[in-house]
């Protein structure tokens, strides 16, 4: 990615902090876009204030890292925020702003960004997603909604624009720690111990996602294309096991008939 | 599978899938509540008498939250309660991403993905008081796997498919049940005779499927979203929630 130009959705965030310094670190040219908040303090950073739920800001954008850099290799979209919002009780605006920040941002950056670089002929398009575009929620259903429009959504782009050289794919970030509190839920147990759950015990970091992202926008996955690969640690293949083997073997055969290995 | 005693709100149904699950549910008993927007339901009326079934019509636009409430209260009114809200209504544009404009995504979602939300919502009083309160949102096999026809459209039905789990957990402790029903190439005639849909633009895609496409040896038909829907209607279906079955006559398996 040495001197390639990477644009970087929602750089203000945690996820956004640990995508810009990995760039960085490889040489790439980073335009970083935050709406709010502070962009990561990047030497050579170009930062744009796009608010990429409206048409005419997302065109803007693309253009305007297109004239500063000259091209535009890779795309990021980066939006994820959580609003605990209940079926029952949500207003059609709260629905709306969950969907519009997760979602159709994900589909304007993609159309503006998307058709530069389908005439320039490649570029690649990763979607900072989420488990729960897969997964339920149990407390955030216009999220985990939005997510499984934006998985979606990269599917529609690989088939659309991989005929021009663009690939679009999706990281399902699991766990990272604190998410048992973003995620918590009195309708489902899902984050209930939730390191217990990951076969690693310990929850999934940006960094991570940040060098699973390095890899899909660069050249060592050509065929790679309208993926979701969740980066989870595994958190989502528990099914109720306590007991690594070593633990079960040891048991007294007393416990092991009576507690069965289950929580 | 009996119906009788139950009421139905199936939004669009005045034709096509909505108009097949109408009739099927109206005949094992049901009352159906039929909501349209663009088209008249005269014919799902007709459809509906021919099978001694009970209904009402009632126009409805699922993109405004005070017209839903109205016609929850007003089915309520009609038959005394709501059992079963059968997400249908949707649009469809089959534009590519590049010429989608912003207006009409926001439209698509604002009816495929809201409307679906806004009936919901606007069920619960009412699917709380009933004894065997049912969700079916009908979807598509485009839940699951691109379109190329219609970027927006798969995106919707792959997020309603998240709204039936979500939906499934949060209602649980009424007593509700919510699935999806996904539906793959369903053959329904406009007034003209022709297919209202119009495949992709792409050249192999242009050509008629031939029978040889489907597992079941034809096109689906809105009568086969009719009975399967019934049966996630039923009281035998009670086991079954945060569910999706596909109904594509086995298409996806070796076409799509």
């Amino acid at each position: 990615m040495n001197g390639k130009v990477v644009l970087i959705s929602d750089a203000a965030s945690a996820s956004g902090l640990a995508l810009a310094r990995a760039y960085a670190g490889v040489g790439a040219k980073l335009a970083l876009n935050c709406a709010g908040g502070e962009a990561p303090d990047i030497a050579g950073a170009a930062v744009y204030r796009a608010d990429l739920t409206k048409g005419a800001e997302a065109e803007a954008l693309a253009e305007s890292v297109v004239n500063t850099f000259g091209r535009l290799d890779a795309v990021i979209h980066n939006h994820n925020a959580v609003d605990h919002l209940s079926i029952e009780r949500a207003d059609d605006g709260q629905v709306r702003a969950a969907l519009q920040y997760n979602a159709k941002s994900a589909f304007l950056l993609t159309r503006a960004c998307g058709d530069y670089m389908r005439k320039r002929g490649g570029g690649a398009i990763v979607y900072v997603s989420s488990i729960h575009g897969e997964k339920p929620t149990g407390s955030a259903f216009a999220y985990s909604a939005a997510k499984a429009a934006v998985a979606m959504l990269a599917k529609e782009t690989a088939i659309d624009f991989g005929a021009y050289g663009v690939r679009a794919n999706v990281i399902a970030v699991g766990p990272v720690a604190g998410h048992d509190g973003v995620f918590k839920s009195g309708l489902s147990g899902l984050y209930d111990h939730m390191e217990q759950k990951i076969p690693g015990k310990r929850p999934v970091t940006w960094e991570e996602a940040a060098k699973l992202a390095l890899f899909l926008t660069g050249g060592d996955c050509p065929a790679l294309n309208g993926e979701c690969i969740k980066l989870d640690g595994g958190f989502l293949l528990f099914y109720g096991h306590r007991y690594n083997y070593e633990e079960w073997r040891d048991l007294s055969q007393e416990k092991k008939e009576s507690r069965g290995g289950l929580w | 599978m009996d119906l009788r005693g139950k009421t139905a709100v199936v939004t669009g149904s005045a034709t096509g899938v909505g108009q097949g699950i109408a009739v099927s549910l109206a005949g094992y008993g049901a009352n159906v509540v039929v909501t349209h927007n663009r088209a008249p339901a005269s014919r799902t009326m007709e459809m509906i008498a021919e099978v001694n079934g009970r209904a009402v019509d009632i126009p409805l636009n699922v993109t405004s939250s005070e017209a839903v409430d109205k016609l929850f209260a007003s089915a309520a009114e009609h038959f005394g309660g709501v059992d079963i809200l059968v997400n249908n209504a949707a649009v469809q544009y089959n534009k590519w991403l590049l010429e989608y404009t912003e207006e009409q995504y926001d439209t698509i979602m604002d009816v495929n993905l809201m409307g679906y939300f806004r009936c919901i919502r606007a069920a619960i009083p009412y699917l709380k008081k009933s004894a065997h309160g049912r969700v079916i949102n009908v979807s598509s096999i485009h839940a699951k796997r691109p379109s190329g026809f219609d970027p927006v459209y798969s995106m919707t039905k792959s997020a309603i498919q998240m709204l039936t789990y979500e939906a499934a957990i949060e209602l649980a402790a009424y007593g509700i049940t919510v699935n999806a029903l996904t539906l793959g190439a369903v053959r329904i005639e406009s007034k003209s005779g022709a297919p209202v849909f119009k495949p992709g633009k792409r050249e192999f895609r242009k050509r008629e499927m031939p029978y040889g496409n489907f597992l079941s040896g034809r096109w689906g038909v809105p009568p086969d979203a009719g009975y399967i829907t019934a049966f996630l209607a039923s009281e035998e279906s009670r086991y079954i929630t945060g569910s999706s079955i596909r109904s594509d006559g086995g298409i996806m398996l070796i076409t799509v």
